[in-house]
């Protein structure tokens, strides 16, 4: 029996530590031997409230490799939403059709709502600057791969650490392993008191940090963000400039096994250069979302492991 | 087989603490000389720096190592030693434990050193409990029904097998740690978890409380020869631990059939474990039936053996030193008596009787009540010929402010509530209840305490009671002193002076005899120099001088070891005597402590085994005419005789006594200054409370509070505002009701020195600067010291010794002295004179290789010296590190302040300051085994530290903090774990990580020096005491020990012995080996 069978994918906190290495294992799995398609007689719904390209064709992708049926819309602009409908009407409909629900929404809780309302498992793809936590799972994947070991890493999180749920859900992750993080924000833009407290309550350790040049030396993991232009109005984003611009110069003093992810689309935070050194991992992280995604939902679809 | 080797390697006991104290330098010490006499070349290790053994004298060890007795360090010195053999016997629990580990991980295999004497196995089986229970089965002999537990669980099964209430011990303890009755499961749950936190194993054990307690001092041969020596018995019965028992030998209240039974078992046991050299066996005794069970074995020597050997006048160590040699019993020559072999078991015409000194009221907070765990910091041991006499006289040799039973500065309301729940007042307890007529039989049911000794206390109460009823008579006042009353408590009863009931009595011829220690029961004639006074004899056993000679020097010794009064004075007194020897003196000492060295029949000419009172200072200086008598070397004891003794007309030699009185008289002291124009802290003399409030409103809190005459920082405290100086104030006058209270200028944030010297007729001969680590505010024997200094202003230092040489002139010093000073800037105050050798003298003399009390002797006989002695640029740097005991004194802060609580030190050279500060941190027991550091820092001291904390994390230490601190840190770029402080709820908790040992080190800076036991702070301070974690409280000190940390954690450190340091000279092994 399968302990993840039927479960909601909410946040990384509805998961133990032996779940996600059972997923984890599972997509390393899968990434070496494509999984005979399980899912062939389900349909899972696609319903991103917002904009997504990454995430959702990763989705997809990951659902009909599976032998999955999908269904799904990839913007509300086309929605009976608009015509006034409400969300949990809406979800409500889709459940009668779907086995599973990954859902993407601008507000935060979105997601939750979704899965209290309906029987069939949902998945968080997003909901606003809350959570991401298929997202964070395919990091640890990535860095797992990259680095061999999670424990005794030192990571540092860049960018928009206050609005950038993908963010959020990497810190729970980090609560399950003994990992070294350096935060590096701009000003109004750090990681919110909430997320510092369940850190510092969960023994992970961390330091605030201005320069990234002073601790470039010191990391296994650099993991940057691009500012969520889209959470702030013109005049803001203006104010929220991205201080941080990783180029070769600045790699100079890496360690060796340094990797760089980036959950994408970047903006300017990386220089092209920087893809052709050893550093660059994010385009291999991004190929790595599909297996993560196999990997859970076979285990929400499947009672027993096929 | 007779050891044929030339090289013997020898372990010291490090740092004096509680458990394990001077005896030690004794054993050390004859050890050493059994080895010189053989032409054996001696290589010691041991970093307690104020030791005779570490002495550079030529009598001492070939090379000596200042370095921590620790595994790794100790290899290091037999790899570049290579000695032939060890003795792991003479440096108590610490060298034991230490040679087992060098067994265990066969270096001494692997360097082919044999263990010397007794084997490493038969050690083993004593000191497992498990393997000593069955080898004591097997050869018939009882032992205390007992089970060795690794876990909780395990130890509350065994209780509740044997049943409850049971006792607890931890097994491979020094004094028995961590041991105690445990009445219920919940309390076994509490105590097991700390245990086992120090231990591997502890032991559950039948309840053997009330039982009567004997110990058998044993030595044997490698052919099996056995003597016992000694035997004690400890008037406190089972449930007080050995060390806080009133101990007398021999044995009192055995009968001769009970007592051949004992020695029979003790010589068996002895076989059984192939004992060679000396063992201590204790034995419990059912007083119902007569039942025994064997307690412990020692197969070393112990605190005992050194009490046995000064009981008994027999060499215990030297003997025991010989005999691991090989040599037999009767080849062995009693260097004691002349007359005999070491085949002689001693006979006592005369009995001793020792008590505990404890200092637990001048730690804070701790609690006075005794038990199964030690506390006493020292020891008397009085010497008579009944026991009242040898009782009265050890009370008086305490220095508690009774100079016998009769005039014990406390009354007890409740004396029944003292005797039945004991604390270290029981004795006097008992003395005032029997005064007010109770009976011997009611005070046994409270002590369980044998009725021939409380019929003994009863008599001597009983007495006095007497004495007050009729009109006094040559023929009581016989008696009186026959029963050991002094002549103070005598004029105190008969409302006179001390020194006219002195007229009285010698006018009346009653005066004291001198005696041998005469071992032989008459079957020879005794012709030892150990020798102690009695009232009950006809005539004296040795011849005095006529006149007087100036060639009789009398040295007065130091007195019980105490806080802030330890092995360092014996070390002056026996240099001091063996100067005299060198000048061809005859050198005349009196001492009271039975774990000195001066107190060693061979180290003077005469030894009195005698108080340091006035009154037997005057019998002896009467019988004796010395042509001087030197009260400078022995610490505040006999500094404090210099007045009285001049007052009386005997010659003190050194500083005038009005000299004396004038640096330790603070208005007379303070006068000076001004009139010098040397500054102070303000202070003013109080009379009432009022005026005390006024004053430090004037100056500014926070201030001092004082009693004018001071020991160690008695009843010192400091106020941070007007409600704690009232409460202390209250306190104060409590202590010394005789002298008004001094309130004083508390300075903050200045760096705190002190110069120590010796001066001829005004005119400094030598003096050092040492500088102290922590800032101003902590007590000069908690400090911990640099010499040279390094880090003062050259124009402090230069300023420092123009002080110093006005102060010097203006007091016309001759001999020792110390001066200490606050420097702010290059702003210089004088806060204390002491005209008497100091507690640094050891130190300072081995660092710098100049003997000052060498020096200052020479000084005190009018020797002038034209040597020019420098002090200051060495190229090396010495730290002098206190070693505290708060393991042993539950509910104490651990926080240093101006009241003294350190029970030792130690020393350590090396290359810079951290190099010597960390070995000599190594050196107080401390250690760490992962970079695992937990930081609990108050905001003041927070952005001192960040520098070096945020280079750990760099290097990859794992920091834990609490709340502040973590906030504080991660601000700053340091990550570390979140750790609940103990008030708070939730996890990870402080406490919990405690436990789970993920700690190595804590560094907790409290905000000001208030004790308070409220605090979270003296929680984890408490906790990380409570379970052996290093701890550092103060922010000077955790800014080194962190730069230690970075610099040299895991570095293997070199070693060089003393010599090769500070004489420059490197061994050539060749060379040596040649020579041999």
């Amino acid at each position: 029996m399968n302990a993840l069978f039927k479960r909601d994918l909410i946040t990384i906190k509805n998961l133990s530590k032996a779940e996600i290495d059972i997923i984890l294992n599972l997509a390393q799995q899968y990434k070496i031997t494509p999984p005979a398609p399980s899912l062939s007689n389900k349909m899972i719904a696609h319903c991103f409230f917002e904009a997504s390209t990454r995430t959702r064709l990763s989705f997809e992708t990951a659902a009909l490799r599976l032998g999955a049926k999908t269904i799904g819309f990839d913007s509300d602009q086309s929605l009976s939403v608009q015509k006034g409908e409400t969300l949990t009407d809406t979800l409500k409909v889709i459940s009668a059709y779907a086995d599973l629900i990954v859902i993407r929404h601008a507000k935060e809780g979105a997601a939750a709502l979704a899965a209290n309302l309906i029987e069939c498992p949902v998945i968080n793809a997003g909901d606003g600057a809350n959570q991401h936590p298929t997202q964070a799972l395919l990091d640890f994947f990535t860095i797992k791969e990259c680095q061999n070991e999670i424990n005794g890493l030192s990571i540092a999180l860049v960018g928009d650490l206050k609005y950038g749920r993908a963010i959020h859900s990497f810190t729970q992750m980090c609560a399950h392993y003994d990992i070294r993080l350096y935060l590096l924000s701009p000003e109004h833009l750090s990681l919110p008191t909430s997320i510092c407290d369940h850190l510092k309550k969960q023994g992970v350790r961390f330091s605030y940090h201005q320069d990234l040049a002073e601790i470039i030396s010191k990391i296994d993991i650099l993991y940057i963000t691009r500012i969520q232009q889209e959470r702030f109005t013109a005049p803001q984003s203006e104010l929220f400039k991205n201080p941080y611009v990783i180029n070769m110069e600045l790699l100079k003093n890496a360690k060796a096994n340094l990797k760089i992810l980036h959950p994408l689309p970047r903006v300017n935070e990386i220089d092209p250069e920087v893809d052709h050194s050893p550093f660059a991992y994010y385009f291999a992280q991004a190929a790595n979302g599909v297996y993560v995604r196999q990997a859970i939902l076979t285990l929400l679809l499947n009672e027993f492991l096929p | 087989m007779q050891f044929n080797g030339k090289k013997v390697l020898i372990l010291g006991s490090g740092g004096l603490r509680i458990g394990q104290a001077g005896e030690f330098d004794y054993s050390g010490s004859q050890a050493i000389k059994a080895l010189k006499e053989e032409g054996i070349y001696s290589i010691l290790v041991n970093p307690n720096i104020a030791t005779v053994q570490t002495d550079a004298d030529a009598a001492m060890a070939d090379e000596v190592y200042l370095q921590p007795l620790t595994l790794p360090v100790v290899t290091a010195i037999i790899e570049k030693e290579k000695p032939d053999g060890i003795f792991l016997s003479f440096g108590g629990q610490t060298a034991l434990n230490l040679g087992l580990m060098l067994y265990d991980t066969d270096v001494l295999a692997k360097h082919k050193v044999s263990i010397l004497g007794t084997r490493a196995e038969a050690i083993r089986q004593t000191e497992d409990r498990e393997q000593f229970k069955q080898g004591l089965a097997c050869i018939g002999v009882k032992t205390p029904q007992s089970m060795s537990a690794n876990t909780v669980a395990e130890a509350a099964l065994a209780a509740k097998q044997i049943g409850y209430p049971v006792m607890m011990r931890s097994g491979f303890s020094l004094g028995g740690l961590g041991s105690g009755k445990i009445p219920s499961e919940s309390v076994l749950q509490e105590r097991a978890q700390e245990c086992l936190a120090a231990a591997p194993q502890i032991l559950i054990e039948e309840y053997l409380t009330g039982w009567k307690e004997f110990e058998y001092e044993i030595v044997r041969d490698r052919s099996g020869n056995t003597l016992t020596i000694c035997n004690m018995e400890n008037m406190d019965p089972m449930g007080i631990h050995t060390g806080e028992s009133i101990v007398v030998a021999p044995a009192q209240t055995l009968t001769n059939r009970e007592h051949q039974t004992l020695r029979n078992i003790a010589i068996q046991v002895a076989n059984h474990f192939n004992i060679i050299g000396e063992c201590n066996i204790q034995f419990a005794i059912n007083p119902k039936n007569g039942d025994y069970r064997v307690i412990e074995v020692n197969a070393r020597l112990s605190r005992s053996s050194a009490l046995a050997s000064k009981a008994t006048g027999y060499p215990l160590a030297f003997v025991a030193a010989k005999l691991a040699l090989g040599w037999h019993l009767h080849e062995i020559k009693n260097s004691v008596t002349q007359k005999t072999c070491a085949f002689f078991e001693p006979a006592l015409d005369y009995l001793v009787v020792k008590i505990p000194r404890w200092d637990t009221h001048k730690l804070k907070s701790a609690g006075r009540t005794i038990g199964t765990e030690m506390k006493s910091v020292g020891e008397v041991m009085g010497i008579g010929r009944s026991f009242a006499e040898a009782l009265q006289k050890a009370v008086g040799m305490l220095n508690i402010g009774a100079s016998c039973l009769s005039d014990y500065p406390h009354h007890f309301n409740d004396p029944e509530e003292e005797i039945a729940t004991p604390t270290d007042r029981r004795l006097f307890a008992l003395y005032q209840f029997f005064l007010r007529g109770n009976t011997v039989s009611k005070a046994e049911t409270l002590s369980n305490i044998d009725p021939w000794f409380l019929a003994r206390i009863a008599e001597i109460a009983q007495f006095q009671n007497k004495l007050k009823q009729e009109a006094f008579s040559t023929h009581l006042l016989r008696q009186a002193k026959q029963l050991g009353f002094s002549d103070k408590a005598l004029a105190r009863l008969y409302k006179q002076d001390e020194q006219s009931l002195r007229k009285t009595r010698v006018a009346a011829g009653i005066y004291p005899v001198v005696k041998q220690i005469d071992t032989l029961a008459g079957e020879y004639a005794a012709e030892t120099n150990y020798l102690y006074l009695t009232y009950h004899g006809q005539e004296h056993d040795v011849q005095f001088n006529v006149e007087k000679s100036t060639d009789v020097i009398l040295v007065l010794g130091s007195g019980p070891y105490a806080i802030g009064s330890s092995v360092e004075f014996d070390w002056c007194a026996v240099n001091t005597s063996r100067t005299l020897r060198k000048l061809k003196k005859r050198a005349i000492l009196i001492n009271s402590n039975p774990e000195t060295v001066s107190t060693d029949y061979d180290e003077s000419d005469r030894l009195y085994f005698e108080q340091l009172t006035f009154e037997r200072v005057q019998d002896i200086a009467d019988l004796e005419q010395p042509g001087g008598i030197i009260i400078s070397v022995g610490g505040q004891i006999p500094n404090n005789l210099a007045v009285p003794l001049a007052n009386a007309g005997y010659p003190i030699l050194g500083t005038k006594a009005k000299n004396i009185d004038c640096a330790e008289n603070r208005e007379r002291f303070s006068a000076l200054l001004a009139q010098l124009d040397i500054a102070q802290p303000a202070w003013q003399s109080a009379h009432s409370v009022e005026s005390a409030k006024e004053f430090a409103q004037s100056i500014g809190y926070p201030v001092l509070v004082r009693p004018s005459y001071i020991l160690s920082g008695a009843a010192m405290n400091v106020a941070y505002d007007a409600d704690a100086l009232q409460e202390f104030l209250a306190a104060a006058a409590q202590v010394s009701p005789a002298h008004p209270v001094v309130i004083s200028k508390f300075i903050l944030d200045a760096k705190e020195l002190e110069v120590d010297g010796v001066a001829l007729n005004g005119n400094i001969i030598i003096d050092a600067i040492s500088e102290h680590i922590e800032n101003a505010g902590v007590h000069s024997g908690d400090a911990t010291l640099v010499l040279p200094p390094h880090n003062l202003y050259l124009e402090t230092i230069r300023r420092t010794k123009k002080i110093t040489r006005e102060i010097v002139r203006a007091l016309e010093i001759t001999g020792p002295f110390n001066i200490q000073f606050i420097a702010q800037h290059n702003h210089i105050q004088v806060i204390e004179c002491n005209l008497r050798a100091s507690r640094s003298f050891p130190f300072v003399s081995k660092v710098t290789n100049h003997n000052l009390i060498d020096i200052a002797t020479q000084a005190m006989l009018g020797i002038k010296s034209n040597k020019h002695y420098q002090t200051l640029e060495l190229d090396y740097v010495g730290v002098k590190a206190p070693q505290f005991s708060y393991q042993r004194l539950k509910g104490a802060d651990p926080v240093p302040h101006v009241e003294m609580a350190s029970t030792g030190e130690v020393a350590c050279l090396g290359d810079n300051l951290y190099d010597a500060y960390w070995r000599a941190w190594l050196a107080c027991e401390q250690g760490m085994t992962q970079k695992h550091l937990l930081v609990s820092i108050a905001d003041h001291y927070k952005a001192k530290l960040l520098p070096f904390l945020q280079k750990l994390d760099q290097l990859g230490w794992h920091l834990y903090s609490t709340d502040g601190t973590h906030a504080y840190l991660s601000k700053n770029g340091v990550g570390s774990y979140f750790v609940y402080k103990t008030s708070e709820y939730g996890e990870p908790h402080f406490h919990t990580v405690i436990a789970q040992r993920k700690i190595d080190l804590i560094i907790n800076i409290p905000s000001n020096q208030i004790s308070s036991t409220q605090t979270d702070g003296f929680k984890i301070r408490r906790m990380a005491i409570d379970h052996h974690i290093p701890l550092i409280t103060n922010p000077q000190k955790a800014q080194i020990m962190l730069q230690c940390l970075i610099d040299l954690w895991d570095k293997k450190l070199p070693v060089r012995s003393w010599r090769e340091i500070v004489c420059h000279e490197s061994i050539n092994t060749n060379q040596v080996e040649q020579q041999l």
